[in-house]
């Protein structure tokens, strides 16, 4: 993707009790940079899936984790990063096969990285997506 | 939120239930506990209609095949009616459309 015009950072309990804030500040995010009704559904679920994995690592809920929201003039990059990394795939099990199958359909860009960190990054074009 | 209700009328021997409201990880043990009550052994078909369910996670979607697999041990089904597209989509990205019998209308 080009430049990054603008970036917006949460910084988050990892708890289950802020997803649907989650869901709603980014569908807000996506409608303003002029993405289409059903492409602000993809993304939503995208995004509340990979909260989802990263909290459900953390039952005992007492980490934080960071979304950073990339604007660019061509699409929508979100960053996740936690350093409560477990240490095994968050996408294990049956629901992490689910999840993972559901973003990677419905994004165009998704990568994982474990380290120290870990960092989840998924990104859509606004390509052929925008409202109008 | 979400709402589970089990309508007592059977219908053609299934077990009729109403799913509404939204279902991810906050929801999910609840939806779960409920389902499963509902669902028993699974000596019955189970009918599930969801036109009021407007959200549901891949957490809630792995609760419904563990339901899928509490019938099927007793060679019976999961119907499932009035999906809206946006659920329809993730049923068809998951594979999930191919074990669930997803009914058009009802």
């Amino acid at each position: 993707m080009s430049k990054v015009y603008d970036e917006i950072k949460l910084h988050l309990p990892q708890k289950a009790d802020y997803l649907g804030f989650i869901r709603l500040s980014v569908s807000g995010l996506a409608s303003k940079m002029g993405f289409d009704i059903d492409t602000i559904e993809d993304i939503k679920v995208a995004v509340s899936e990979v909260c989802s994995r990263i909290i459900s690592m953390n039952p005992d809920a007492c980490s934080d984790y960071d979304i950073a929201f990339q604007l660019f003039e061509s699409g929508l990059k979100a960053v996740f990063s936690t350093d409560n990394c477990p240490g095994r795939d968050i996408f294990e099990g049956e629901s992490g096969a689910f999840a993972k199958a559901i973003i990677c359909s419905l994004m165009d860009e998704f990568d994982i990285t474990y380290g120290q960190n870990c960092v989840i990054t998924m990104g859509k074009k606004l390509g052929d997506c925008v409202n109008g | 939120m979400f709402e589970l209700m089990m309508d007592n009328h059977t219908e053609a021997g299934k077990i009729k239930i109403i799913l509404q409201g939204e279902i991810d990880i906050s929801t999910a043990p609840e939806f779960k506990a409920k389902l499963y009550e509902m669902v028993g052994d699974g000596e019955s078909d189970i009918a599930l209609y969801c036109e009021g369910l407007s959200y549901i996670d891949s957490t809630g979607l792995g609760i419904l095949v563990g339901a899928l697999k509490r019938v099927r041990n007793h060679q019976k089904g999961v119907y499932i009616y009035q999906l809206r597209d946006n659920i329809r989509k993730l049923f068809r990205i998951t594979g999930l459309d191919k074990v669930f019998i997803l009914e058009e209308s009802a």
